[in-house]
Parts: structure tokens; C-alpha cells; sequence
């Protein structure tokens, strides 16, 4: 049986490392709890939200087939 | 070419954004949420251990079982991808994706956990893969076409610096059953909402061009003859089964197998090394998560600089830096080579994925390319489950990682030689000429 999880494709890596790097994190910025989800929850929603904005610059400005 | 082709051609006004970075940023979005959604897994391990009363072993069983189930489906979705396209492999797999996400909330056994991550949620993954986007993205770029793969790529690495952290902070804050509705919820409202809308299998059916070249309209059959006047590869076919009988895809997927070894291993058994080398468990943390935020770089800038100077030289010396790194790691004493490691290694980690899959399009063309990916890919899997057994069992039985970083270090070297020997300028079609037009 498989460990651990691998590292590449899929990404995911050892819980023992991950925690380690979480724990570095904290230590760094020193954020935690509702404040690190709001901080990571608008850097994700950045991205399909720019991409809703230039879809519909495309669609509606440019006059865009598709 | 216009007079040639006998129709008078006529141009159309362009859009100053080519539509085929829309699909670019669709891919990457789907990257970003799926791939990495499924690196997330090991922010749930210890809370639904902890709920549960499982063992390690017992939880990594489900991991386990999606990474073979992943690898070996994979083909076989390239496969179909081929025959009927990537909204109808990618926009249902999505759709599975996020519903087994969600599903996963309400987990309640062992075998309900495998079931929904380990068979489900790892076939969906398989459908939405970058084998498939990648296949896709080659029909849209030509010119750009590595530049393009290493972008939409880069977007794994992106979430999981993002949706990692996220969801260990999600769950710390609430529980891990929301957590895993927050994922289904981001794939469900934004990856599949974007693929409905925005992806179209190729840019001639939209009446342009790849890279967004000069597009023109003329008469029936105009794309026909446009397309019998792009360069012929003499290995490029439809078949995978003959593609199979050819050297190139062999060199690709033995060099591929060892970049899975060589990174899978690390991403396992990295830690443990730094810490028997004297190296505290927290520098060793830093170490591995700035490698993988390096590995960005390395992703798109050698793509890039491959878009000009060809493939094969550069995978070759993508697994040449990888295997330096390794020696680094293995020889310099202790911090040293650690960072070393990390300084000469995280440039080549993702690298390798846009090279091989721009020069399976160059060398084989694009007809069976979801196919051709996939079995890379599924060779790369292999090495990577193959690796992580190997670094424990070795472990295990040596009591130090010197003997499995080596052996697997040492396939770099002919994973660099196949790289290298690959004969790009007499099969890929980037270095044949056009054929003659069949009306001139």
C-alpha cells in the first residue's frame, strides 16, 4: 500500500509536510481562522472572475464569435 | 497561399483577443479547481482520522486507489476524447467531479471514501486532466502551443498554493464536511459553468485560426485545402496503435516515467531526508514549498523559450538540472545540499509536462493526441507509485533515503539521453515544410 499521496500531477504531497509548511505560514503571517479563508477565498475567486470579465469584454464589446 | 488555393479569399476583421486565450484561461481555471481540489485530500486526512478512528494506512488506501485508477482510465477518456471531442468528455467529468465532492461531505464509511474519491472522483479527474485540455489547446496554439500548455499547467501549481491553504483554514474554521462542499461548490459554479460556455474544440470551427493568424473566409471547403497545406510530420497519424510502433513516444514515456518517479518521491519522503540530514523539520517545509512555488517559473519560462528553440534539447536539459539537483541533495552536507536542491530542482519540477506534451502534438499531430497524452501520462503515474513504494520499502530496510534518492536520481541520466537522442527535426512539424497546395 501507498504511504503517502504523490507530488506532481495531482499535486498533493505527505500530511506530515503539508502541516509543516501550514504551521510556517501561521508563523509568518501570523493569520489564522476566518480571516486566512477570507484572505485565500478572494485570491481563488480572483481567477474565475477575471476570466467572466474578459469573456464578456469579448462577447459584448469586442463583438466576439463564440 | 490565398492565390493559390483557387477560391478568392477574403480577410475578416479580427478581434484584437483571440479566442483561443479565452480557452487557455478556461483550462487553466479547470486545473486550477480539480487538480487542485485533489491536493487537498491531505488537508482531510487527519480530521476524518480523527473522526472516524481510521489508520494512515486505511485513508491512503482510498489516495492510492485513485492515483492507479486515475492513471489507468486516463487512456482510455483520451480515447474518447479523440473520437468525440472535449466538451463531451471534460463538461460531464466536471459535473462528476464537483457531485462526488460534494457527496464526499456525507462520508460515513471506509468504503464509501474509496468509492467516491478513490473510483468516481479519480475517473472524473482523468476527464478534465491536462492529457485532455492539453490535446485541446494543442488544435488552438501552434506557434505558441508549450507557451500556452505551460500557462494552462501553471494552474495546478497555482491551486495548490491556494486551495491547500484554503481548505486546512476552511476546515480549521468550520469542518471538513463543509470543506468538501466548498470545493464540489467551486467546481460546480465556476469550472463547469466556464466549460459550458467558453470551450470550442478547435478554431477552425469558429472560422479561424490557430495562434489567431490571419483569418479568411472563402469557399466550400477552403479549411479543407487550408489544412492539407499545414506541414505533414511523417509519424503524425490517427492511430495510436501505430504511433506505438514508432521511437519517439517510447523516449517520451520512459523519460516521463522517471520524471514521476523523481518527483513523487520527494513530495512523500522529502522531510524525513531533510531531518535525518540535521535539517529541522520547519526548514524543510520552508524548502519544499519555495520549490514549488520556483516550479512556476520553470514552467512557463521554458515553455516559452521552447516555442522558439524546439523541445527534445530542452527536456533533456530539464532532466539534466533535475538530476544536478539530486546530486546536490545527495552529496552537499546537510543545508547545503537541501537548498541546492531546492534552487536547481524547482525550476525543472513541472517542466517536463508542457515539453512532452507540445512535442507528442509536434511529432504525432493532433488526431489521436488525447490518446498519445494519456499513455504518457499513465507511464508517469506508474513511476510516480512505483517510487513512493521504493523510497519506504528502502527506508525501511536500509534505514537512511541514500540508496532510493540515488537509485532514482540515477534514471535521470538516461531519462536525459532519451530526451536528448530524440530525432525532433526529421518528425516534428515544426521543422517540415508545408505541402503543395492540391489546387495550385
Amino acid at each position: 500500500m501507498l504511504p503517502v499521496i504523490k507530488a506532481h500531477h495531482e499535486g498533493a504531497i505527505a500530511p506530515d509536510l503539508l502541516d509543516a509548511i501550514m504551521h510556517q505560514i501561521d508563523t509568518m503571517f501570523g493569520v489564522d481562522g476566518w480571516a486566512a479563508v477570507a484572505i485565500f477565498g478572494g485570491l481563488i475567486l480572483l481567477i474565475p472572475l477575471s476570466l467572466l470579465t474578459v469573456y464578456v469584454y469579448y462577447r459584448y464589446r469586442l463583438g466576439g464569435r463564440g | 497561399m490565398a492565390e493559390s488555393t483557387g477560391t478568392p479569399m477574403r480577410p475578416v476583421q479580427r478581434s484584437p483577443l483571440f479566442y483561443g486565450w479565452l480557452i487557455v484561461g478556461v483550462c487553466l481555471l479547470i486545473n486550477f479547481v480539480s487538480l487542485g481540489g485533489r491536493s487537498s485530500f491531505t488537508v482531510f486526512i487527519l480530521p476524518m482520522e480523527a473522526d472516524f478512528g481510521w489508520d494512515r494506512g486505511a485513508i491512503s488506501l482510498a489516495a492510492s486507489i485513485g492515483l492507479l485508477v486515475n492513471g489507468f482510465t486516463q487512456p482510455f477518456l483520451g480515447r474518447v476524447y479523440d473520437r468525440y471531442g472535449a466538451r463531451k468528455v471534460v463538461i460531464p467529468s466536471l459535473l462528476v467531479l464537483g457531485v462526488s465532492m460534494v457527496l464526499l461531505s456525507q462520508t460515513f464509511h471506509l468504503v464509501f471514501l474509496i468509492a467516491m474519491y478513490g473510483i468516481v472522483q479519480s475517473v472524473a479527474t482523468s476527464g478534465a486532466g491536462d492529457p485532455i485540455t492539453g490535446a485541446m489547446l494543442a488544435k488552438w496554439f501552434r506557434k505558441h502551443r508549450a507557451t500556452v500548455l505551460g500557462v494552462s499547467m501553471a494552474g495546478a501549481s497555482i491551486g495548490g498554493m491556494l486551495l491547500v491553504p484554503f481548505t486546512k483554514y476552511l476546515i480549521d474554521a468550520t469542518h471538513w464536511r463543509t470543506a468538501w462542499v466548498v470545493l464540489g461548490v467551486l467546481v460546480l459554479a465556476f469550472a463547469l459553468p466556464a466549460a459550458f460556455f467558453i470551450f470550442r474544440e478547435s478554431p477552425e470551427r469558429m472560422g479561424l485560426r490557430p495562434d489567431g493568424d490571419a483569418e479568411t473566409v472563402g469557399g466550400e471547403g477552403l479549411s479543407r485545402r487550408l489544412r492539407a497545406a499545414q506541414p505533414q510530420g511523417p509519424l503524425e497519424t490517427g492511430s495510436w496503435r501505430r504511433a506505438l510502433k514508432s521511437a519517439p513516444i517510447w523516449q517520451m514515456c520512459g523519460a516521463y516515467f522517471v520524471c514521476g518517479a523523481t518527483t513523487a518521491i520527494m513530495g512523500t519522503h522529502f522531510v524525513p531526508y531533510a531531518v535525518d540530514k540535521g535539517v529541522t523539520e520547519s526548514t524543510a517545509a520552508v524548502a519544499f514549498g519555495i520549490m514549488n512555488g520556483l516550479n512556476i517559473f520553470g514552467l512557463v519560462g521554458i515553455s516559452l523559450i521552447s516555442d522558439k528553440m524546439g523541445r527534445k534539447n530542452l527536456l533533456a536539459l530539464v532532466y539534466t538540472t533535475r538530476g544536478l539537483g539530486y546530486a546536490a541533495l545527495l552529496l552537499l552536507p546537510g543545508g547545503w545540499g537541501i537548498w541546492t536542491f531546492v534552487g536547481i530542482g524547482g525550476f525543472s519540477w513541472w517542466a517536463t509536462a508542457p515539453l512532452t506534451t507540445s512535442l507528442t502534438a509536434d511529432v504525432y499531430g493532433l488526431r489521436a493526441l488525447g490518446t498519445m497524452n494519456s499513455i504518457a501520462f499513465l507511464a508517469h503515474q506508474i513511476g510516480s507509485a512505483a517510487a513512493v513504494q521504493f523510497g519506504g520499502e528502502m527506508r525501511d530496510l536500509t534505514g537512511s533515503y541514500f540508496i532510493p534518492f540515488a537509485a532514482v536520481g540515477l534514471l535521470l541520466i538516461p531519462a536525459a539521453l532519451s530526451s536528448f537522442t530524440i530525432r525532433e527535426k526529421r518528425y516534428s512539424t515544426r521543422y517540415q515544410s508545408p505541402s503543395p497546395s492540391p489546387a495550385s
